[in-house]
């Protein structure tokens, strides 16, 4: 057994101090520097603002856009999206599909990195998988009105926006 | 030992671990408070409000954000206003300190203009044109 006199039991404490202190002092930096690492999350908003700016383009005043319907119709020039975001290797993905009355697929359009679809579908499933690499998404359906051989015939509109963005510290700025 | 030596034997250790907690503390608070309403955090929030509020607006559309306390850290950090935002092929990046600065993508297919507000002071204003329109 050890006996100290009261100098040796001073430094011994004064050692586990500073001990205590770097470790109480660690735990504060590190959760601090964990805390700002995490970042703010806006993918959410910007699958909504995909998901807005498409239907307020497809739809107007109730009615489906004649174009929509047309082969080459150019979804990115119609809604003001710029088709290099959306080319490869992309951090957003939108899927426009559109059933007549008896849901039979009339027509489809998409762009964007094409895995995300799949993604979403695995986030809105039975199972709720949630991952914090996945992709955030907004499956919305709208009925519309369509004309027909001079008839109003109505439409359902399934649309489906994800963005992963996010987001990157740069070290030169031009 | 006599009584006044034995005295200043209790007295100088507790002094001493008295103001070594104190600084500890202080380090610690200045730490924290200087992470939270640092460069890091402000670069990414005025990069996404950015790109959010491009992507929300209509073309030919003119927004002005108040950025005044990204002045005030540009300031301290020696970085003149108007280079605090640049927006080039649909990336907004915002610098505010000396190491860099941040990026993020906006999806829309417009022009941007980004440059400070002369008639009011940490006010910066973004013009949204249609492409190929020269503001």
């Amino acid at each position: 057994m050890i006996f100290l006199n009261k100098k040796g039991g001073e430094k011994l404490l004064s050692i586990w101090w500073i001990f205590a202190l770097a470790v109480i002092g660690a735990g504060v930096v590190l959760s601090v520097l964990a805390y700002h690492s995490v970042g703010i999350d806006i993918r959410e908003v910007e699958a909504n603002i995909i998901y807005e700016k498409i239907v307020s383009c497809v739809v107007k005043q109730g009615f489906l856009i004649d174009e929509l319907t047309e082969k080459d119709f150019d979804v990115f020039e119609k809604c003001q999206l710029n088709k290099e975001i959306f080319g490869e290797g992309s951090d957003f993905y939108f899927n426009i599909q559109i059933f007549n009355e008896t849901d039979y697929l009339m027509k489809e359009v998409e762009g964007g990195d094409f895995s995300f679809e799949k993604d979403c579908e695995i986030q809105e499933g039975e199972e709720g998988v949630t991952a914090k690499y996945y992709p955030k998404c907004v499956r919305e359906r709208e009925v519309a009105l369509y004309y027909k051989d001079n008839k109003i015939e109505e439409v359902t509109l399934e649309i489906l926006a994800a963005s992963n963005q996010a987001g990157r510290k740069v070290s030169v700025v031009r | 030992m006599n009584k006044k030596g034995a005295a200043t034997d209790v007295i100088y250790p507790t002094v001493i671990f008295i103001i070594v907690n104190i600084i500890f503390i202080s380090a610690l608070l200045i730490f924290v408070f200087r992470s939270s309403g640092g460069v890091i955090v402000y670069e990414q929030a005025y990069a996404k409000q950015i790109a959010l509020l491009i992507d929300s607006a209509e073309p030919v559309m003119e927004i002005k954000l108040n950025m005044k306390e990204g002045m005030e850290l540009a300031e301290e950090n020696k970085i003149s206003f108007e280079d605090i935002v640049k927006i080039k092929d649909n990336v907004v990046t915002v610098k505010l300190g000396e190491r860099g600065g941040y990026s993020y993508s906006f999806i829309s297919d417009v022009d941007v203009n980004a440059y400070p507000d002369e008639s009011l002071d940490g006010n910066y204003i973004i013009i949204i044109n249609k492409p190929n329109i020269e503001a």
